[in-house]
């Protein structure tokens, strides 16, 4: 017999906030985290903005040499985590660790420790190369500091699928609890892409907003004006429980996972494909067994280049048919940036708060009309709504696609 | 600029057979980036070894004009005669 699946704890860090409230506060006052990027030098780059997180400061949160030796990513991910597993009530909870696990996503990991390791070897030579170098850039490091920190000694992995990396993590987190091999997953993901290469090196595929001259306007999801993606940074954690669990320690219930789709392109590394984004939203509507058309949410991909939020409208219109123009759809890119591999938890998150308080996270800097992008996108403002059903995209490099299901809980 | 023209053309030709990992000879102006074997990454490899080779660079909106080695030709040497 299956388990069924809740969400009992949620954590963010964000360009617009870091912690779930300034997060839903923000959202709902349609704010924007993109500014001029501080952390480094971009004299030489065609891109000046990005969604950094400013004055982030963990030592509020953790000790100095434990600090010392995290990454900027595991750093974001130990910060939602921390907040999560409060949410959750974990720490109080006696009913054992052995089947609580850990999975993360990330694309990018230890970039920013990698390339500061090169430049010392580079330019001073062996003896400054940071010895830490390996334990701060592999990408399972936050999945670890997560398990360590908090003792989960069950399943622990790491999911690289570029952008949709946290979806993936969420998706088989919920595998595990459903088919009884976990009752607890930390999952998410985390991501701090904004380090000289990395930056330089997306710059390269001419896939970014240029709009360096009006940082808070520049991502325009399904607009006619957009003129591609802008890099955030940040990390989205929830806790998953296995539903009896839940109710047992009497934890918070946010929203139920109902149902998983993931699969390939197998066609082009950056170019998506069409009926394989169709196929993901539907595998996650066939796992969830439900009707399509109780789905009346959903937390778009929605990245801003000319090409994905084509696609990904052309894709849902597939798939719901003349029902696609009744459900609203919103990208809160618009707000955080690209988040990379946390951006399908930050996603998740926004919509079941969106669930939990009947309101629907805009789509900000929407003021053209795409003629190609014609469904509801929740322009600019949050709009008042119950959601009942909601699906959640996310389509990275890699031809790599994953949709989420999630039902509001009745009890 | 002291840059004639058939001396752009045959350095453009010769940063395309590179990347493409082509013959140079089988290169001609007609000829289309997709007839040739790119695709679009291939088409990103060449647009910053130009930058690179004639050290320009190339906007997004002239990116968008380059589709052979003729359209890269002109312009390359639009940006070096503005």
């Amino acid at each position: 017999m299956k388990k069924r699946v809740v969400v009992t704890g949620m954590g963010v860090i964000t360009a617009i906030g870091v912690d779930i409230k300034s997060f839903w506060d923000s959202v709902l006052s349609g704010k924007s985290g993109v500014k001029r990027i501080r952390r480094i030098d971009t004299t030489d780059l065609p891109v000046k903005i990005a969604a950094e997180i400013d004055n982030f400061d963990p030592s509020d949160l953790l000790p100095g040499e434990k600090i010392s030796r995290m990454d900027l990513f595991s750093q974001f991910a130990m910060t939602a985590a921390l907040e999560a597993a409060r949410d959750s009530r974990l720490e109080s909870d006696e009913m054992g660790k052995e089947k609580i696990g850990v999975i993360l996503g990330t694309s990018v990991g230890g970039i920013y420790s990698h390339e500061k390791a090169a430049k010392d070897l580079f330019t001073k030579g062996y003896k400054h190369v940071n010895p830490l170098t390996i334990p701060l850039v592999i990408n399972n490091a936050a999945a670890f500091h997560l398990a360590a920190h908090f003792g989960f000694i069950g399943p622990n992995f790491t999911i690289t699928t570029a952008c949709t990396s946290a979806s993936n993590a969420i998706g088989e987190s919920y595998k595990m609890i459903k088919n009884g091999y976990a009752d607890v997953m930390m999952t998410g993901g985390a991501d701090a892409p904004l380090s000289p290469v990395c930056l330089a090196a997306w710059c390269k595929l001419r896939a970014l907003s240029l709009q360096n001259d009006d940082p808070e306007g520049s991502c325009k999801p399904f607009s006619l004006n957009r003129d591609g993606l802008v890099l955030g940074e940040g990390a989205g954690v929830l806790i998953l429980e296995e539903m009896d669990r839940a109710i047992k320690r009497n934890a918070p219930i946010y929203a139920e996972i109902t149902g998983y789709g993931n699969n390939n392109d197998a066609f082009h590394l950056t170019h998506p494909s069409l009926d394989q984004e169709v196929k993901a939203m539907e595998m996650a509507i066939e796992d969830a067994g439900i009707d399509k058309n109780e789905i009346n949410y959903i937390s778009a991909h929605g990245t801003a280049t000319k090409i994905n939020d084509r696609t990904e409208t052309i894709a849902i219109k597939s798939v719901f048919g003349e029902g696609a123009y009744k459900i609203p759809v919103s990208s809160v890119k618009s707000m955080v940036g690209h988040t990379l591999g946390a951006s399908g938890a930050i996603g998740l998150i926004a919509t079941i708060l969106g669930m939990k308080y009947n309101r629907l996270p805009p789509t900000i800097n929407y003021h053209v009309p795409d003629p190609e992008c014609d469904l509801d996108y929740v322009p600019n403002k949050p709009r008042e709504a119950n959601i009942n059903a909601a699906l959640s995209n996310c389509f990275g490099f890699g031809g790599v696609n994953a949709s989420l299901i999630i039902r509001k809980v009745v009890n | 600029m002291g840059t004639g023209v058939t001396e752009i053309e045959s350095r453009v030709k010769k940063v395309i057979a590179n990347i493409l990992m082509i013959d140079e000879g089988t290169i001609s102006n007609n000829s289309t980036i997709a007839e040739l074997g790119g695709d679009s990454l291939a088409a990103l490899g060449i647009l910053s070894a130009l930058e690179q080779e004639f050290d320009i660079r190339i906007s997004d909106a002239d990116a968008a004009k380059i589709s052979s080695c003729g359209t890269a030709i002109e312009v390359v040497n639009k940006i070096l005669t503005s």
